[in-house]
């Protein structure tokens, strides 16, 4: 658990370098749940998507919790998914995860304007391309974690 | 715990439910209560911006390594040049009186007062576009040096922002070369009130709802106008540099350089005072 909540700090760190990027920036925090909640799915996935969305809210400068409550939604439909998921081969994950993030975004995009605040729609669409891309490095490097540390179901 | 390959479900509809009215419940609280907002600068100070200098510490050291091999030759010539400055700003300060005397007199038939700038602190600015999407700065000192938000952040040569977002020990600034930050303006040839903004493409500032016909010419001096409370008056904007009166359209497109180099800035001024008529 405690590796687990390493690297979603190093997700944290990155995202903070990428911040002169604005919306176009991948979103690391996003990636690396998705990579713990299709490794060793679990409840506490959710509870971890949750804490991270506030921590990019806070980094973003953002109202609180309104990135929490898409992660929330898109860890529960990836952890209903993972068996399917598990089978496929990178290439496929990536196209996956690709629309299920462009479906996240545009989540997103809803609960800004029911807030009654505005987001640059394309910037986020472009993120959501740039994420699906970056699923492989993600994928070898936190598996490489898991393996090296034995991580179990936690 | 050796886990089957296939589960029934690992997901918890009720965690599901509680996380996301949990969520919707902080973002109505942020919105409705910014000011209450104590869960943000406390991960602010004690996480990210930890996290933030750890990040920036290895490109600090390379830039300050690259820095100190330049300096010596530079300081000398600096020196040269600054002593030479000082010569002619002596020559120059022997006339401040008169004019001190001169402004008075005007000032005194302007209805606008300038109050004197007191309390002032000096920040520097650790980095730039921290908001997403927004011209913006981030700067050194926070809630811990009074600053709160509104408050007008200057350079030596004229306005650079707003405090937009405060923490203990860090703050955000709203340039003035942002799209969304309307400066209350006035030309100080005419008198004339304008509002000047910042312009989506490159960094210059320009005027809205200017109508064809004003009395306004290149190298006009622009300052604040202290119009609606939120920044200090009488601090330069920028000077007119180009006008193109559209035909057929009623407003003029009015470019305007900004007195602050504001994207070569590494200190800003913050004054703590609040404006008042």
């Amino acid at each position: 658990m405690l590796i687990i909540i390493f690297t979603l700090f190093i997700g944290l760190m990155l995202s903070l370098i990428m911040l002169p990027l604005g919306y176009i920036a991948p979103e690391w925090l996003l990636l690396i749940n998705i990579y713990w909640a299709i490794a060793l799915p679990s409840n506490n996935k959710i509870l971890l998507s949750f804490l991270s969305g506030f921590f990019v809210d806070i980094v973003l400068g953002q109202p609180l919790g309104i990135t929490s409550l898409s992660y929330v939604v898109l860890i529960y439909i990836i952890l209903h998914l993972y068996n399917s998921l598990r089978y496929m081969t990178i290439a496929q994950q990536m196209v996956v995860i690709f629309f299920l993030v462009i479906i996240k975004q545009h989540f997103y995009i809803w609960t800004f304007y029911v807030f009654g605040l505005d987001i640059d729609y394309q910037s986020l669409i472009i993120s959501s391309f740039i994420t699906g891309a970056l699923w492989p490095i993600i994928y070898f490097s936190l598996r490489f974690i898991r393996r090296k540390f034995e991580i179990d179901d936690s | 715990m050796s886990s089957p390959i296939f589960k029934k479900s690992v997901t918890n509809f009720y965690l599901l439910i509680v996380l996301i009215s949990l969520s919707i419940t902080s973002i109505i609280v942020d919105l409705r209560y910014p000011s209450i907002n104590y869960v943000r600068v406390l991960i602010n100070d004690f996480i990210v911006n930890p996290i933030q200098y750890i990040v920036k510490t290895p490109s600090n050291f390379f830039y300050n390594f690259i820095e100190e091999k330049e300096t010596i030759d530079q300081l000398r010539l600096k020196i040269d040049t600054l002593e030479k400055d000082n010569k002619v700003m002596k020559i120059n300060l022997q006339k401040i009186d008169v004019l001190k005397s001169e402004i008075d007199r005007l000032r005194s038939i302007k209805s606008v007062m300038m109050k004197k700038i007191q309390n002032i602190k000096i920040a520097k600015i650790t980095q730039r576009d921290t908001i997403p999407d927004k011209e913006s700065i981030q700067m050194s000192i926070g809630s811990n040096d009074f600053i709160k938000i509104g408050q007008t952040v200057m350079g030596t040569n004229g306005l650079v922002g707003q405090v937009v977002e405060v923490s203990m020990y860090s703050s955000k600034v709203l340039l003035i070369t942002d799209v969304n930050s309307n400066v209350p303006a006035m030309i100080t040839r005419t008198g004339k009130r304008i509002i000047v903004k910042g312009r989506p493409q490159d960094d210059f500032l320009e005027t809205s709802f200017l109508t064809n016909d004003t009395d306004i010419k290149s190298g006009d001096l622009i300052v604040s106008s202290g119009q609606a409370g939120r920044f200090i008056a009488s601090l330069n904007v920028g000077r007119v540099i180009e006008i193109i009166r559209n035909k057929g359209e009623r407003f003029a497109t009015v470019v305007i350089e900004p007195s602050e180099y504001i994207n070569n800035l590494t200190e800003v001024i913050v004054t703590l005072d609040e404006y008042k008529d």
